[in-house]
């Protein structure tokens, strides 16, 4: 199977292991994986604050980047609901991209909903191990694109993984782009809401998988002095399955200030 | 000084109706409520316990419900509405045709203040001296109450919350629990101050209290105002949904009813009013049906023995054609089931007066400015992180993230936002568009990053070590307020994929 | 259709739909090309004729919190006033149609010394606001949802099952319907303006959790709904 991955601007930057882990676990199945480096961004940030006209260009520039993929595999659930749920309707009025944008939309997936709705993984069968007690943030563009209880479903089958429900899991963050900067009293309520829950399962690893929560919510953890630790979860399944090195999450708080 | 309870036939509610709650000065900026509602302990813990337990209900009773079919039944009940709006001027004539037939006089009001003179009028020629009110948010967006008593009719809200926030210059703040943010203290105050009855702050006995009074007033009442949830084409029906009981008394007892009713609750037949009877209450409060489901055709009947002599329909528009053009008209969807306020998270934390009009929260957030101005109102379409609960929410599959953004793109184009933030997205859309200006930034970016982190900066994997920063410069200072920044690492993913393809001698 | 000169302000129907059209894309209104989505579909239909009604609107009409007291016809009577006594109910105002009146319910009421306020001489409801106690049979009964209809007719004033602090519903087996797509089916046909002015579906005594989300039940309406449910007509 061949598999274009789109890494997307913030996981590329802020959290280039998930993006590694990624790859390696979709090589590791089989899958042929090509990294087309025109890549930039989706445009959503310029899609969520109106600026139409140059989403659309990006929707176009992204359109012929990927042209030629069967498949465009993203770590992010938010940029891949981008591309599913607004393309069509943002290029139909062109007609050189309207069915580039369909099609687009039609091959493109999120990491894990492609491990489990496409690939259809089964990690006991492949005896993926890996100790620790989790609890997950489940990050709301999923919705868009019909994605519910599939990381769950697949921490369910590693081995020494003790999951811990967190406590209004599908309840916002926060983050929602620029309405963290523009918005700062309600994000900020949002983010020490979703704090509390987190604190609450006394869980010492929090797994966030589209890199806009994990930096809004990290950043909530260590301001409000929650000692938690980060990990995505094509991080996880890659040290379960022995691809990569099993690591320290990473932590809110650092030596000096631990 | 002992206090003797007022006689509720001498009973005057007071003139205040917490205008400047609803009705703040325009343009209307969110920070300030927004920011004291962040921190107000008891607005919190009301707003989100009680949002939060209507939500999980729904999210329980619908599929309990109609299993797997939830979403088809959803995109039933907004195929319905999506119908009917289209074809809106069919229904519309059917409608009043039908109602004229069934002794209805049915009165056309361009606007809000067309709506309050038609009704005065009816006042005026019926001398109605006392009036009592049925909860209608359409009366709050025209502003009803004020224009009444200033032609000296007494109106009296009969819904127990609204009663309670009229008695203490207060406003509604949810669509269907008004005074979700109201602690029964403040009752208890309120109903000691203007009823002149002792005080006690137990629910029973201030609903008891307020029972009493407000029904020593029905058969006294000469003119009864309702809402309407739904207009039956088919019929000439005007159907109110509701659980006190007082819907039905304002509508049954006084001897001119009154409705007002915007146009896009229109339905073409009782059969489809129930596809949406079916899921109205079941996405507003987890129950089946409300307790009271009132269908009204007409005045009373010849033969009948009670019910109103005279109903009037008073149709409004005040800008709903104006949402009716194609590009917005799927927010006239609109039950009003309040689901999508119980499923926000921005609601949840600021409470609906944060608003700072008649209807708050995601669908708020939509009709308002179309209501008001886009102009007046801009911070409501940029005020929400688009996460999409409300869209799971809604009964009638109404795409409120996506008008949200298409509001803020009407924003963009009418130039009515922040220049300095066009210059920024405009100028990050252009590095983007061009993968070595992407590449550059990018690395510009991290460097910059990671000289700020200092101390914090840990050792280990170049591709997850970071560091973090507490104070980001100028228009980003706002994420920093909040919560710390992390910064990237040493190096990012392209750079593996470069080593990754060498190693794999490619 | 033009209306002639209204003595009330606001607008004429013309200028009102007049925005319609527009907002449209029209001049004038015009029939829909295609017939509304089917409503009767069944995904949205939740009690079919096959399925134990009678058990069904029993255990739905308790969860609202009615009480439902199941008798056979013979027993109606004496099972009311057995239920008046306990009550302290005595002024009463009674609108009951076919079986009720066969078994001659008011009469007996009024021999056993209870005081039956003819509401049908005195206009309005105001008078109903003296009685304990309301009896109604009813219309029709959903299964679907434990749901009483209650119309107002000749028999039947819109106060009976709503002013009275206590409201008792005779309902018969019979009376019931599976969905509610089966009463509109009923109704099908019938101009507006021959329908009751008034169709209540009631679902529940009168509830409220304005204050603080506490549940609380007797705000305007009814306190109590007892539903006297006849087996065996």
């Amino acid at each position: 199977m061949k598999v274009s991955f789109f890494v997307t601007c913030l996981t590329d930057t802020f959290y280039p292991r998930t993006a590694i882990a990624a790859v390696k676990v979709l090589e590791h199945l089989g899958c042929e994986v090509d990294f087309p480096q025109e890549q930039t961004c989706c445009g959503q940030p310029m899609y969520n604050t109106g600026f139409h006209d140059d989403s659309r260009d990006l929707a176009r520039r992204m359109v012929r980047v990927f042209e030629h993929s069967d498949h465009v595999v993203t770590p992010s659930g938010s940029c891949a609901a981008m591309i599913r749920d607004y393309y069509p309707d943002l290029l139909k009025d062109d007609p050189a991209y309207a069915q580039g944008g369909i099609d687009l939309a039609a091959k493109t997936f999120e990491f894990i909903e492609f491990l489990v709705n496409v690939l259809k993984v089964d990690l006991k069968a492949m005896q993926a191990r890996w100790e620790g007690q989790v609890t997950y943030h489940y990050s709301c563009h999923l919705r868009g694109i019909g994605v519910t209880d599939e990381a769950v479903r697949v921490m369910k089958q590693i081995d020494g993984l003790d999951y811990v429900p967190l406590p209004k899991q599908d309840q916002c963050c926060g983050f929602g782009g620029a309405f963290s900067i523009k918005y700062p009293p309600i994000s900020g309520a949002m983010v020490n809401d979703k704090v509390g829950c987190i604190a609450s399962t006394k869980a010492p690893i929090v797994v966030s998988n589209d890199a806009g929560c994990t930096m809004n919510i990290a950043g909530a953890c260590r301001r409000q002095g929650v000692a938690v630790g980060f990990k995505s979860l094509p991080e996880i399944i890659a040290e379960g399955l022995g691809l990569l090195p099993v690591e320290q999450p990473d932590p809110v708080t650092t030596p000096a200030s631990s | 000084m002992a206090q003797t309870p007022v006689d509720p036939l001498a009973f005057t509610p007071p003139s205040m109706h917490g205008e400047h709650l609803l009705d703040p000065p325009l343009p209307y900026d969110i920070t300030k409520r927004a920011s004291a509602a962040s921190v107000n302990i008891q607005l919190q813990q009301f707003v989100a316990n009680g949002t939060t337990a209507k939500d999980s209900a729904r999210k329980l009773v619908m599929p309990a419900t109609f299993g797997e079919h939830v979403d088809d039944v959803r995109a039933l009940a907004g195929s319905i509405k999506q119908h009917t709006l289209d074809h809106l001027d069919y229904y519309l004539e059917q409608f009043i045709d039908r109602a004229t037939e069934a002794g209805v006089k049915v009165h056309f009001a361009a606007d809000s203040k067309q709506a309050n003179a038609i009704c005065l009028e009816i006042a005026r020629q019926n001398n109605v001296k006392l009036c009592l009110k049925s909860k209608s948010m359409v009366t709050e967006e025209t502003h009803l109450l004020p224009a009444l008593e200033s032609i000296g009719v007494k109106t009296i809200e009969t819904d127990l919350g609204e009663f309670i926030l009229q008695l203490d210059n207060d406003a509604p703040s949810h669509l269907v629990a008004p005074m979700i943010h109201k602690d029964r203290t403040a009752v208890g105050r309120a109903f000691a101050r203007e009823l002149g009855v002792p005080y006690t702050d137990v629910p029973t006995e201030l609903t008891q209290i307020a029972r009493q009074y407000l029904r020593a007033l029905y058969p006294k009442a000469d003119m009864g105002i309702s809402g309407g949830n739904f207009l039956v084409a088919e019929t000439g029906s005007v159907v109110i949904c509701t659980n006190e009981g007082n819907g039905r008394l304002c509508t049954s007892a006084p001897r001119i009813h009154v409705a007002f009713v915007g146009i896009e609750k229109m339905v073409p037949t009782l059969s489809h009013l129930g596809v949406l009877l079916k899921v109205l209450a079941r996405s507003s409060t987890a129950q089946p049906l409300t307790c009271y489901t009132h269908i009204m055709t007409g005045p009373k009947r010849a033969h009948e023995h009670d019910g109103p002599e005279e109903m009037h329909i008073i149709l409004l528009d005040n800008q709903r054609t104006q949402i009716l053009r194609e590009e917005t008209r799927e927010m006239l969807r609109c039950i009003r089931c309040g689901a999508c306020l119980n499923a926000c998270p921005v609601y949840r934390k600021i409470g609906g007066h944060a608003y700072g009009a008649v209807y708050s929260g995601p669908i708020g957030s939509l009709i308002t400015p179309m209501l008001r101005g886009l102009d007046n109102y801009k911070d409501l379409p940029n005020a929400s992180s688009l996460c999409g609960a409300c869209y799971e929410a809604c009964p009638v599959k109404i795409n409120i993230p996506k008008y949200l953004v298409q509001l803020r793109a009407d924003i963009v184009k009418s130039n009515l936002g922040k220049k300095a933030d066009a210059v920024f997205f405009r100028t990050w859309a252009m590095t983007l568009k061009h993968s070595l200006l992407y590449r550059m930034g990018g690395w510009f970016q991290s460097r910059m990053f990671r000289l700020q982190a200092g101390r914090t900066l840990r050792k280990g994997s170049p591709y997850s070590a970071r560091g973090w920063l507490n104070k980001l410069p100028g228009p980003f200072k706002g994420w920093t307020d909040q919560r710390d920044m992390p910064t990237p690492p040493a190096k990012n993913f392209r750079h593996w994929w470069h080593e990754h393809q060498k190693s794999k001698g490619q | 259709m033009s209306q002639a000169q209204s003595q009330y302000p606001g607008e004429s129907r013309e200028s009102f739909m007049a925005r319609v059209h527009e907002a449209l894309g029209r001049t004038r209104t015009e029939k829909p090309s295609e017939p509304p989505p089917q409503a009767d579909q069944n995904i949205v239909r939740l009690a079919r004729p096959g399925d134990d009604l009678v058990a069904m609107f029993e255990e739905r009409a308790k969860i609202t919190g009615m009480k439902v007291i199941p008798i056979a016809a013979a027993d109606m009577t004496k099972r009311i006033v057995s239920l008046l006594e306990e009550l302290g109910a005595r002024k009463l105002v009674v609108g009951v149609g076919s079986l009720p009146q066969a078994l001659g319910l008011k009469d007996s009421l009024r021999r056993k010394n209870y005081e039956v306020i003819d509401w049908a001489s005195s206009p309005g409801l105001e008078v109903q606001f003296e009685a304990d106690a309301g009896i109604t049979d009813v219309h029709a009964a959903l299964a679907e949802t434990g749901t009483l209809i209650c119309n107002s007719d000749a028999g039947h004033s819109r106060g009976l099952s709503l002013v009275p602090s206590v409201h008792l519903a005779i309902v018969r087996r019979s009376d019931i319907l599976p969905d509610m797509f089966d009463y509109w089916a009923r109704l099908k046909g019938i101009p507006g303006s021959q329908l009751p002015s008034s169709m209540a579906f009631i679902t529940g005594p009168s509830k409220t959790a304005d204050i603080e989300g506490e549940l609380i039940k007797g705000v305007h309406g009814p306190k109590d709904v007892h539903i006297f449910f006849v087996q065996d007509a």
